[in-house]
């Protein structure tokens, strides 16, 4: 009676196996009940081989199920190969993990087991929970990887310089793994495991749980830098934003002022009353005119900018420097063409050049920041000037490593914008000059050819 | 020296005028041509018979009701007097003058608001100009030109420290008083348009000799006037020291 309830408990727990670890370790969706599907057919043939007792061909069918399978739903081989090697080879390494324990704690033979059916069927229950523990595992771990061959979407999450080195050593670890079992049960016919062979196997076990936690590791590391990049370029647009609005307010306002100049000169036009025209305009326009003339419409010339992350970055610097109470001049006179040098890097020598220059001019009277970007037929400049004050020290000092005149352990900043502009470019210059207090910062990117007109 | 004035608004030309001779009626400068059209203002440059060493001032409106804006108009301008002062006049502060600068050399760019304020403006360029004449015309004032890409920049030979390479990548740096420049080129280009004052002291190095303040022989450092350091190599030393004691 028991032996009947186990012939047909065992093809279960096996299938169970198989569907278990293909559900966890599935790269593309499929729907449930197509594994339910896939559970009955390696039942109904987990039978057969139990009644046929010819269990050796075991693995030749699996795979090329298995594969048929996930191939049928995905329409992806690369992808399908690559789960059935995971599958296997989890199922190999949890069967020898869970066989190694039993032989080395309890000491039981390989041939005593195969007869034993309650023992099969506990050794299978104890496989099954290992495998479904690993897989589980590995599920979560290998959540955002993509496996593609090729980078599709360079805008993704998901790291896949490892996929290549992760698969060479899944493949290389199933080589092991089969090898070792081979060897385990050609030794247990014969006699128990030795202590080195459970230690090569433990071994290449651990090893393989530290990759792939290196993986994980590099995995969230990756995303939180992007994360906390993204969250910064958001923030920047979103001053950006504010400021538009802010100045569309303003315009408004102007319009309303403007349309009582109006109403006022008419009166004075009307009633002939030149010498009231006169105060008028001497008196009250021409002072309120010179205020509206000198605010200067800062960042709409800032549209002319294509590339969004150079916007707000510049944006948030200039909307920086307003906040200290700084004048600031932009210039932008026409749209500015794909610059020819890395955005991020660009934005590294910028932050820095800004930086100083609104460091320096917090410290005069007259602070004035004066910011253009000018496109010539061939370069490009970005010119940053600064009012500075009279004990400025001579330039080649300012840029020498270590020097500040802020306080110790500090300055490394231009040295740093040198090393950026000469180690990675070679089309960019930078050309420092500071003359009559006022200091100014070129930066001349010559253009590629390709994008010039 | 010749005064070309171009504004399309007439009654602000005839101001403009007014205020330029009553501020240079006893230089040597003399208004030349007075238009609203840009076009005869290259006619009247195209027409000079001795091109070279053109020199004039010339006063420009943004803004001109025709073909060319007063940028373009500058950009033809520069095509005849590369030293010309090139002075802007507008109504709009965007568009403003470091691009000017840049583009034309602009010596300056005034903003029309009330005439009190022209006037004032209008004095300061005359004072300017008339303080680099006087500067040029005393002394040896050598000015190299040197390229950067499609533009032509003037330095002071009195200004230049040293030039200096160091990338592989024919980067050259020149360090002035006032600070430093780069641009692309090669040393040997560089030596052939200097004169006698200059000397190369190492393959990285071209020295302004006037402007060395010592010399250290045993460690080969050379120290200039402002403090900065460079190096001679040990077989241009002895050319070094010869050319010094002259």
């Amino acid at each position: 009676m028991l032996t009947v309830i186990a012939k047909i408990i065992y093809p279960l727990i096996l299938a169970l196996i198989i569907v278990i670890n293909t559900y966890n370790l599935a790269f593309v969706e499929i729907k449930k009940k197509n594994y339910l599907y896939l559970g009955l057919l390696f039942y109904l043939f987990y039978f057969f081989v139990e009644f046929t007792k010819l269990s050796y061909i075991i693995t030749f069918i699996d795979i090329p199920i298995l594969l048929l399978f996930i191939y049928h739903f995905t329409k992806k081989i690369y992808y399908s190969i690559i789960q059935v090697i995971l599958i296997i080879s989890l199922i190999g390494i949890s069967d020898s993990l869970v066989g190694s324990l039993l032989y080395k704690s309890f000491n039981i033979q390989y041939e005593k087991v195969l007869n034993n059916t309650e023992l099969l069927i506990l050794l299978q229950l104890a496989i099954l929970f290992v495998s479904s523990l690993l897989s589980t595992f590995l599920k979560y771990v290998l959540k955002d990887t993509d496996f593609s061959l090729i980078q599709e979407d360079t805008n993704s999450n998901k790291i896949n310089s490892s996929t290549r080195t992760l698969t060479i050593y899944i493949i290389l670890l199933m080589i092991i793994v089969f090898l070792y079992v081979f060897l385990l049960t050609n030794q247990a016919n014969n006699k128990s495991i030795s202590n080195g062979d459970f230690f090569v196997f433990t071994f290449t076990f651990v090893s393989f749980i530290f990759i792939l936690l290196i993986v994980l590791v590099t995995n969230n590391a990756k995303n939180h830098i992007k994360q906390q990049y993204y969250n910064r370029e958001l923030n920047q647009l979103n001053k950006y934003i504010k400021s538009i609005e802010d100045m569309s307010t303003d315009l408004r306002k102007f319009k309303h002022d403007y349309s009582n100049i109006i109403l006022t000169l008419g009166e004075y036009v009307d009633t002939n009353d030149i010498e009231g025209l006169k105060d008028f305009y001497h008196n009250e326009l021409l002072t309120e005119s010179k205020e509206v003339l000198n605010q200067d419409q800062t960042l709409s010339s800032l549209k002319y900018i294509t590339n969004t992350p150079l916007k707000s970055f510049i944006s948030s610097k200039i909307l920086q420097a307003t906040s200290e109470k700084i004048n600031v001049h932009i210039e932008i006179a026409e749209e500015i063409p794909q610059i020819s040098m890395r955005t991020l890097e660009l934005c590294r020598v910028l932050g820095i050049l800004f930086d100083n220059a609104i460091e320096a001019a917090k410290l005069c009277d007259n602070k004035i920041l004066n910011f253009a970007i000018i496109n010539d037929e061939d370069k490009i400049i970005i010119v940053i000037q600064n009012s500075c004050c009279d004990d400025v020290p001579p330039i080649y000092k300012l840029f020498q490593e270590n020097f500040s005149t802020k306080g110790t352990n500090r300055g490394l900043g231009l040295s740093n914008v040198t090393d950026i502009i000469n180690k990675t470019h070679h089309r960019v210059t930078l050309n420092t000059t500071c003359k009559n207090n006022l200091f100014t910062q070129e930066i001349v990117i010559i253009k590629n050819s390709e994008f010039r007109k | 020296m010749n005064i070309y004035i171009c504004e399309d608004n007439k009654k602000q030309r005839l101001t403009l005028e007014t205020i330029i001779i009553s501020l240079t009626d006893n230089e040597d400068y003399k208004i030349k041509l007075s238009t609203n059209d840009p076009n005869k203002v290259v006619d009247e440059l195209k027409s000079i018979e001795q091109k070279t060493e053109l020199q004039n001032i010339y006063f420009l409106d943004v803004d001109l009701n025709s073909n060319m804006n007063g940028l373009t108009l500058a950009k033809e301008i520069r095509k005849y007097d590369v030293n010309g002062y090139i002075i802007f006049l507008t109504s709009h502060p965007e568009l403003s003058m470091l691009t000017f600068q840049y583009k034309v050399k602009a010596m300056d760019y005034i903003i029309k608001c009330s005439n009190d304020v022209i006037r004032s403006r209008v004095k300061e360029c005359f004072d300017a100009i008339s303080k680099e004449r006087k500067q040029n015309s005393s002394g040896d004032n050598d000015t190299i030109s040197i390229n950067f890409g499609d533009s032509v920049s003037f330095f002071n030979t009195d200004e230049i420290l040293f030039f200096e390479t160091g990338s592989k990548d024919h980067k050259i740096r020149i360090h002035t008083t006032s600070g430093f420049q780069e641009f692309y080129g090669t040393l040997k280009k560089m030596e052939e348009k200097l004169n006698d004052n200059f000397y190369k002291t190492h393959r990285s190095y071209i020295v302004n000799l006037n402007k060395i303040k010592k010399i250290d022989k045993e460690n080969l450092i050379i120290y200039m006037n402002n403090g900065e350091t460079c190096y001679v190599a040990l077989r241009y030393l002895k050319g070094l020291l010869q050319k010094c004691s002259q």
